[in-house]
């Protein structure tokens, strides 16, 4: 139902919350239920906006969801319906024009994962009972507003578009920043709400109208859907919290909007009806400019500025060279595979952030593994990715299940990588990417062969193209693999890819991306042929290159073309990186080994050699990097477990101890806990290769109780019993019992590791310790946390206390001894 | 409007949040070792970098305080005097026992920090601890700014703040948090929220009632006797307290 005329100002409505106290709301009273206590009041106030000139009102609902709700004695749907219907009476009671009512739902009020613990699913669940309870009421649209983190919003508008056919309006709330308390940018929420096909969107409360300005430039930059402007009268006193400004101000800050072709004016906090008024006087009913996408179809739709994007950061695309990272793939990695495997999210950010800091623009994320739940690891790897990168995503996958899985879980607007030139592979595929508007990579092969040549690659490019125009997918959002094949096996087919590239970019308008490094597989010095070959590339078109950026001559020769090609204007990206580097790269050469360290330490012992000394001085001084390669030395003589305990743990006893005696603190403790890591890591690795036994001492549960967010302390203790060698699930944090428990069953151990931090979620660990002991799991269990006491661990039926990581390793070595 | 600010991330309160002793012999010998001192400099710089401190605040007249002494499950509150809100406890009844006006506070560092946080600990969780630490005595710092330029504004008319009291101190329970923060409009004006268990979200955010009374007065403390961690606290045990 398309309900906005684009060539007609739309005005809304102004504050609810101010009416209602004026009305009588007291402090700390629902206003929901206020109004379904005096529909009369809340008429009267509607009224008063529609005679002021509001077009659409939104209804007295803003708070009400079942988490505000919850113990309050009040039904949700009933309030939302109450309210609803009294708005539903107003407009309906006018019969010169036709006002609209909007179902107004604000943030649930709680954070999202990761940061909270309100879960994806949840926020879905709590809106969707907000949206069928609206549209039965006989709401015309549903307004979703003052949101501030963008996973919420995509909640909110797969919930209503996935349960309802009401139009959907999305307002977001920006500090003077110009992100919203979240981080979310504007350029971001306007890509990824485009991409989800809302109705209309913009920005409401937090400021003025003049400041806000700058963030409604950078949504229209985005997007040609109607733009809604719902800004505050200027910031409140904190004495008589009012707010200072005048409608005549106002509606003078608003004059730029409508210039700018935005048409849908209203207030938020601290407006009234005469604002609304003085917008409607001003501003009249006739859009004096037009930019809306019915009207500009004739215009050319790539004067905006494309791109993909997480909640805070976007990548342009705009044929400028991008990297999209390939690290994160289990395709011949034994070690990835075992984190997969394993759940090990830990790894995979880590695989994340490296990636980020070398300089990606794009992650790739490939979770196939046989056997594996592909669409449940995709979600769960997106989520911890984009918990500790903002970098913009790429799903790859050619199952449709894991692609949706993927999409779903992604904050902002991903590609999806890919589809092939099949038709069938693109009816299954192309649907989920125009659902959630993604970009997509379309692969230039058929399951009947590879291609032979440029002309096939680029026939095959056009059959995708008639798939995805057939779709309603924009050629601008098309990104065509034209295929770099090995060149020591088929050494004609490089020069073709490049051809094809060239025709791709240039004739067919499209993004190109290829997997770069394939190109050099099977030759000896392999950078050299990929770094010629990704220059090659660049110069024919390529601009989305899938290589790894932590290797340095990659993204090297990158930053040089894009220096050559005026992509880094006054080429000040390319000085930055190479102002400092001396003319032989310290990178290129191998690492000295910290071997003249040894001779001169103080943890001297005669009867140690060389080597074990250096790994216990290396250990305690917290050096990774010389850690490992003494490790690297002893694997030569020793076998992995006597390295483990006749080294490491060893050195991590030392350690300990000297903790223990307050001669070293805890920041050293875990650094030298992290040395030690890079010995285990690499020992691990030669395992992982070799598929041998595993090393681990035993596997232990850790998780920090449900309601509690506060997880550093196991985080520490973690690393540490890591560190000697046991294997640890971290289930996270604000875990519930439940969870625990099956994990407890599902990996057989003997230890789980409980944490609380907080008074108020102990007894989620007195809980958590009762549905574990109720089940009749055998294990024991290890508690800790700043509130924990041994008194009270005993009381509760743990079976040990610890007061920090060192005795829970204790705990551990008694279990598994 | 008061706008905190971060004057100082004072390294006695890393030092003594980290566990070691200001002055203590151990101090000095630490003092000695260049990687912690770097360490916490580097970290303490990233923490400055990353926080964005937003503050919301209201000055009401105690008459829209609604005081209960004795606690939050009895009944002496009189309903028909209709307060903007009602603090429950001794401790909090003694602090702005003859004030004319109350301040109610929330300030949070905001999520770029916790961002921050999170994807240290990934990277570097011996960084991650010191810069947890950081970020803590950070939020006080602005606190403490945010009382410092109120007294400022205060002082002209002679009248004078109370100490700050916050919600999980003393006798004043973690519950206060939800109907602080709601009147404050502190989701909305600051981005902070709760999550069911009363936690907020920033995790390192604030919020504190302070008293606006006539005399300066000797600031008065809650003290140890009620606090959940006297029996296991080390500062205590190293003849310390928590609060200067």
């Amino acid at each position: 139902m398309n309900m906005i005329d684009n060539s007609r100002m739309i005005y809304l409505d102004g504050a609810m919350g101010t009416m209602l106290q004026r009305s009588g709301l007291k402090m700390g009273e629902k206003p929901e239920v206020f109004g379904m206590l005096h529909p009369d009041v809340v008429k009267e106030i509607h009224l008063k906006y529609i005679r002021s000139g509001s077009d659409v009102i939104y209804a007295n609902t803003f708070g009400a969801n079942s988490h505000k709700y919850e113990g309050s004695g009040y039904d949700v749907e009933e309030v939302i319906l109450a309210n609803v219907r009294t708005a539903r009476a107003a407009a309906d009671s006018v019969q010169d024009r036709k006002i609209l009512v909007a179902l107004d739902a604000g943030p649930i009020g709680e954070l999202m994962q990761p940061l909270g613990t309100l879960s994806f699913d949840e926020a879905y669940d709590c809106f969707r009972q907000v949206v069928l309870a609206g549209e039965r009421a006989g709401a015309d649209l549903v307004v979703f507003e003052t949101m501030s983190d963008l996973s919420e919003v995509k909640a909110a508008v797969l919930a209503a578009r996935e349960n309802s056919s009401l139009p959907v309006w999305v307002t977001m709330t920006f500090e003077k920043s110009g992100r919203t308390f979240a981080g979310t940018d504007p350029s971001a929420m306007a890509l990824t709400l485009d991409a989800l096909g809302v109705d209309a969107l913009g920005v409401n409360c937090s400021l003025g109208p003049e400041d806000l300005l700058p963030m409604v430039q950078a949504i229209r930059a985005r997007t040609d859907l109607p733009i809604i402007v719902k800004p505050n009268a200027g910031l409140p006193d904190p004495r008589t919290g009012s707010y200072a400004m005048t409608p005549q101000l106002f509606r003078r800050q608003m004059e730029v909007y409508p210039r700018m072709g935005i048409h849908i004016l209203g207030g938020c906090c601290g407006t009234n009806p005469s604002f609304i008024q003085g917008l409607r006087d001003a501003f009249g009913s006739i859009c004096q400019a037009d930019s809306s996408r019915t009207v500009s179809s004739q215009t050319d739709e790539t004067e905006l500025l494309n791109g993909v994007c997480s909640a805070s950061r976007v990548t342009d695309l705009d044929g400028r060279v991008r990297v999209v990272g390939e690290r994160i793939n289990p395709t011949g990695k034994k070690r990835f595979q075992q984190a997969l495997r394993e759940h090990d999210m830990n790894y995979i950010m880590k695989c994340a952030i490296e990636q980020a800091q070398a300089g990606a623009d794009i992650l790739d994320i490939n979770v196939g593994l046989p056997g594996a739940d592909e669409p449940l690891l995709m979600t769960e790897v997106v989520r911890a990715v984009q918990s500790v990168t903002d970098l913009p995503l790429q799903i790859d996958s050619s199952t449709p299940a894991a692609i949706e899985a993927g999409l779903r879980a992604v904050c902002g607007r991903a590609i999806v990588n890919s589809v092939s030139a099949d038709e069938e592979k693109c009816r299954q595929i192309l649907p989920i990417v125009k659902k959630y508007g993604a970009c997509v990579v379309g692969l230039a092969l058929k399951k009947s062969g590879m291609p032979k040549d440029a002309k096939e690659r680029i026939e095959n490019a056009r059959a995708i193209l008639k798939m995805t125009d057939e779709y309603g997918i924009p050629r601008r959002d098309v990104i065509i693999d034209c295929l770099a094949l090995t060149v020591s096996a088929q050494q004609d087919q490089a020069m073709e890819t490049l051809h094809a590239v060239e025709y791709a970019s240039r004739q067919l308008g499209v993004h190109c991306t290829l997997g770069v490094s394939n190109i050099s597989f099977g030759l000896p010095m392999r950078k050299m042929a990929t770094v010629s070959f990704l220059t090659q590339a660049m110069y024919c078109g390529l601009d989305l290159p899938i290589v790894n950026p932590n290797q340095l001559e990659i993204m090297d020769s990158i930053a040089s073309y894009r220096a050559l090609s005026c992509q880094d204007p006054s080429c000040s990206a390319y000085i930055a990186r190479f102002a400092d580097r001396p003319a032989d790269s310290p990178a290129l050469r191998p690492t000295a080994p910290a071997r003249a360290e040894a001779g001169t330490d103080p943890a001297k012992d005669a009867d140690l050699t060389q080597e074990s000394q250096a790994i216990r001085s290396a250990v305690i001084k917290g050096l990774p990097k010389e850690v490992r390669e003494q490790t690297r030395l002893l694997m030569e003589r020793k076998s992995a477990m006597d390295i483990i305990e006749q080294d490491l743990i060893p050195a991590l006893d030392a350690v300990g101890e000297k903790y223990e005696k307050q001669i070293i603190f805890l920041p050293q403790l875990i650094n030298a806990a992290n040395a030690a890591s890079a010995g285990f890591d690499l020992i691990k690795e030669r395992i992982a290769k070799t598929d041998g036994a595993s090393v681990s001492k035993g596997t232990i549960i850790l998780a920090t109780v449900e309601g509690d967010i506060h997880d550093i302390g196991k985080n520490i203790v973690k690393v540490v019993l890591e560190n000697y060698g046991y294997t640890v699930i971290d289930l996270g944090r604000d875990v519930p019992p439940e969870k625990i428990l099956k994990a407890a069953q599902e990996y057989d151990v003997k230890l789980v590791g409980l944490s609380a931090l907080m008074t108020t979620t102990l007894p989620s660990m007195e809980k958590t310790i009762q549905v574990l002991r109720e089940a009749g799991h055998p294990c024991r269990i290890v508690v800790g946390g700043a509130v924990v006491t041994r008194e009270y661990a005993q009381q509760i039926g743990a079976d040990y206390y610890a007061k920090d990581a060192r005795e829970t390793v204790e705990a551990a070595r008694a279990v598994y001894s | 409007m008061i706008k905190p600010e971060i004057r100082q991330i004072n390294t006695d309160t890393i030092y003594r949040y980290l566990g070691l002793q200001s002055g203590s012999p151990l101090l000095r010998e630490e003092a000695g070792d260049l990687r912690l001192a770097d360490q916490i400099e580097r970290c303490r710089q990233t923490v400055l970098e990353a926080s964005k401190i937003r503050c919301v605040y209201r000055i009401l007249p105690m008459s829209l305080i609604g005081l209960d002494s004795a606690g939050p499950d009895s009944a002496g509150h009189d309903p028909s005097k209709s307060p903007e809100i009602c603090l429950h406890g001794r401790d909090i009844a003694r602090l702005l026992e003859g004030c004319d006006e109350a301040v109610l506070m929330a300030l949070t560092l905001g999520v770029e920090v916790e961002k921050v946080l999170m994807r240290t600990e990934v990277t570097d969780m011996s960084d991650a601890l010191v810069m947890d630490v950081c970020a803590s005595s950070a939020v006080e710092a602005a606190a403490d700014d945010f009382e410092l330029q109120l007294s400022g504004e205060l002082l002209p008319e002679s009248r004078f703040l109370t100490n700050r009291f916050s919600p999980g101190y003393g006798d004043f329970e973690l519950s206060h948090q939800r109907p602080i923060l709601e009147l404050l409009n502190a989701s909305r004006a600051a981005g902070i929220t709760l999550t069911p268990t009363s936690l907020m979200v920033p995790r390192k955010s604030v919020t504190a009632v302070m008293g606006i009374c006539r005399r300066s007065r000797e600031k008065v403390l809650g003290g140890c006797a009620r606090c959940p961690l006297m029996s296991k606290c080390s500062y205590r045990s190293h003849n310390l307290r928590c609060f200067i």
